[in-house]
């Protein structure tokens, strides 16, 4: 689609040139009209001088990726050669152009030229690239023509996971190999004990050293490797603190691969988004690209966990909820998870970190915000009553460290399985 | 905020370009001014309308490729001597006065301006 678009300068300069000769006239005096004649030539070259149209398209170097990324947009202009071109496109929210939107430039001898702009990724979710305009104008640029860039592409802007390096110990194993040591005894390589050899052992698994001090062939027992099924569970009713909890799912998500467990995603809000259980890298794009359109999304349905497909919660599988605790709804659905006998751990996203603080002067306000406290403490109270392991996470703390003390509340979980 | 600077450039560069036109009239209507003086104070007034919106579009469009505004400057000039040549045609027994001659020096330092300006974009 082209536009016209006049300046009001060519007006103008209409005005003064016609008004100026038209006095001339009347007064008989040239001067007028030599006065006027500068404004009445512009007008004229302008008109005269119609712009060439051109026609553009817009492709992107890259259709996925991570935020803080630069996503490289290539202006492909055809027209006149030698015209001289104006191209602006839009910078999305969530993205911002370091050398800036816009770019005037020649087109080369064959009447075509490629001109690239950079866009700085700065948040998650997906961005439309290329929209934009491109403008050819006559030399003073009293008229050009805008037309519309043709072709635009949808960059997905993925989040940026925290860097940690605890990860989650799960209890119970699955039969798949793996990197977590089982307690029962098979082919692995952590040391699990020392038995009495029996017919059929491998001479290989003969401890020689223990057989000397014993005198009788001892084997060595080890602990097989076994993989764990792991789904996090991401909190999504409350848009503030969104992002921190994606994150750090995400972060749990690619540690929990790399220990080579399968990973799977619930994105528990207003609409609900699953990936089923996977491994490898594949898996930790999935996760990734599912969690680029996740956002709060308002709705007073009563959502529960029982519309969750088993495919996603498999047997036995290890949880870690990341949650403000804030919905009730998602308080419910974790604990209806844990009645399930599902492991489950909670990464609570403090919500004091965005929440400012009463105002000491106002009784009400400090009362208010005390009762909201408590509330939430009567949260994880009844977390913990179901055997559920708490930890805050307040923004600025470092989710390693955060990862850390759920560990260590971890330890006691078995006592919870077994209630 | 370069919203504001841009409209006060423009406004500036039009109050100048109009008082030039205004001061055009009056010198034709109390001194007699021969046609070729005329239409170099109709050309300065083009050069500083110019001036303002060439200076609005390069803080508008800040990535600038080489080259471009100096066809605009080009231009501009062609129009300002062909002016001239129009004011000759009117008047051809007229000569050019004294203040012809600066007001012709003030237009060639605007554009001088222009170029310079361009010059250090490019």
């Amino acid at each position: 689609m082209t536009s016209r678009v006049v300046s009001p300068r060519l007006a103008g300069y209409l005005t003064l040139a016609v008004g100026l000769m038209a006095a001339g006239v009347v007064s008989g005096r040239g001067a007028l009209i030599a006065l006027g004649a500068p404004f009445g030539l512009a007008a004229i070259v302008a008109t005269s001088l119609r712009p060439a149209d051109a026609f553009a398209a817009a492709s992107v170097d890259r259709p996925s990726v991570d935020v803080g990324d630069e996503v490289t947009v290539s202006i492909d202009v055809t027209g006149r050669p030698g015209q001289v071109v104006e191209a602006a496109v839009v910078v999305p929210v969530g993205t911002s152009a370091p050398d800036g939107n816009t770019r005037r430039f020649r087109l080369d001898r064959d009447g075509r030229r490629v001109e690239l702009v950079a866009i700085r990724t700065e948040g998650r979710g997906a961005s439309r690239l290329g929209l934009g305009v491109i403008r050819v104008a006559d030399p003073l640029g009293l008229v050009a023509f805008d037309r519309l860039i043709a072709a635009t592409s949808v960059v997905r802007v993925r989040p940026v996971a925290d860097p940690v390096r605890t990860a989650v110990e799960p209890k119970r194993l699955q039969v798949a190999s793996g990197t977590h040591p089982a307690r029962n005894a098979g082919i692995g390589t952590e040391f699990a004990g020392l038995r009495a050899y029996q017919p059929g052992d491998r001479a290989r698994d003969v401890s020689w050293r223990a057989s000397a001090r014993r005198d009788q062939l001892l084997v060595t027992q080890r602990h097989p490797e076994r993989g764990a099924d792991v789904v996090v569970f991401v909190d999504t009713f409350a848009a503030d603190g969104l992002e921190q909890t994606i994150r750090a799912g995400l972060a749990v998500t690619r540690l929990q691969l790399a220990e080579r467990d399968r990973v799977g995603l619930i994105a528990f809000g207003g609409s609900i988004r699953t990936v089923r259980p996977g491994s490898g890298r594949r898996q930790y794009e999935l996760i990734a690209e599912a969690l680029v359109d996740v956002k709060p999304v308002f709705s007073w349905a009563d959502k529960e966990i029982h519309g969750i497909p088993p495919r996603i919660l498999p047997p036995a599988s290890t949880i870690l909820a990341v949650t403000p605790l804030i919905d009730e709804r998602a308080l419910g659905a974790v604990i209806d998870l844990r009645r399930r006998r599902h492991e489950i751990g909670v990464l609570e996203v403090s919500p004091e970190t965005w929440v400012p603080p009463p105002d000491p002067s106002d009784p009400a306000a400090v009362v208010a915000r005390r009762l909201w406290s408590m509330q939430r403490a009567m949260r994880r109270a009844r977390l913990a009553e179901v055997g559920v392991p708490v930890v805050e996470w307040r923004d600025g703390d470092a989710l390693e460290l955060v990862l850390r003390r759920l560990a260590a509340l971890r330890r006691g979980w078995g006592r919870w399985l077994a209630s | 905020m370069a919203r504001v600077v841009n409209v006060a450039i423009g406004s500036l560069s039009a109050l100048i370009g109009l008082a030039l036109v205004a001061g055009g009239v009056v010198f034709v209507f109390r001194r007699e001014v021969d046609p070729v003086t005329a239409a170099m104070i109709g050309g300065l007034a083009l050069a500083v309308f110019e001036a303002g919106a060439i200076v609005v579009r390069l803080r508008q469009v800040r990535a600038v490729g080489s080259g471009t505004f100096g066809e605009r400057v080009l231009v501009l000039a062609g129009v300002e001597l062909g002016a001239i040549g129009v004011a000759l045609l009117v008047a051809p027994a007229s000569h050019p006065s004294a203040g012809a001659v600066v007001v012709g020096s003030a237009g060639l330092v605007v554009l001088a301006t222009l170029v310079g300006a361009q010059v250090a974009r490019s």
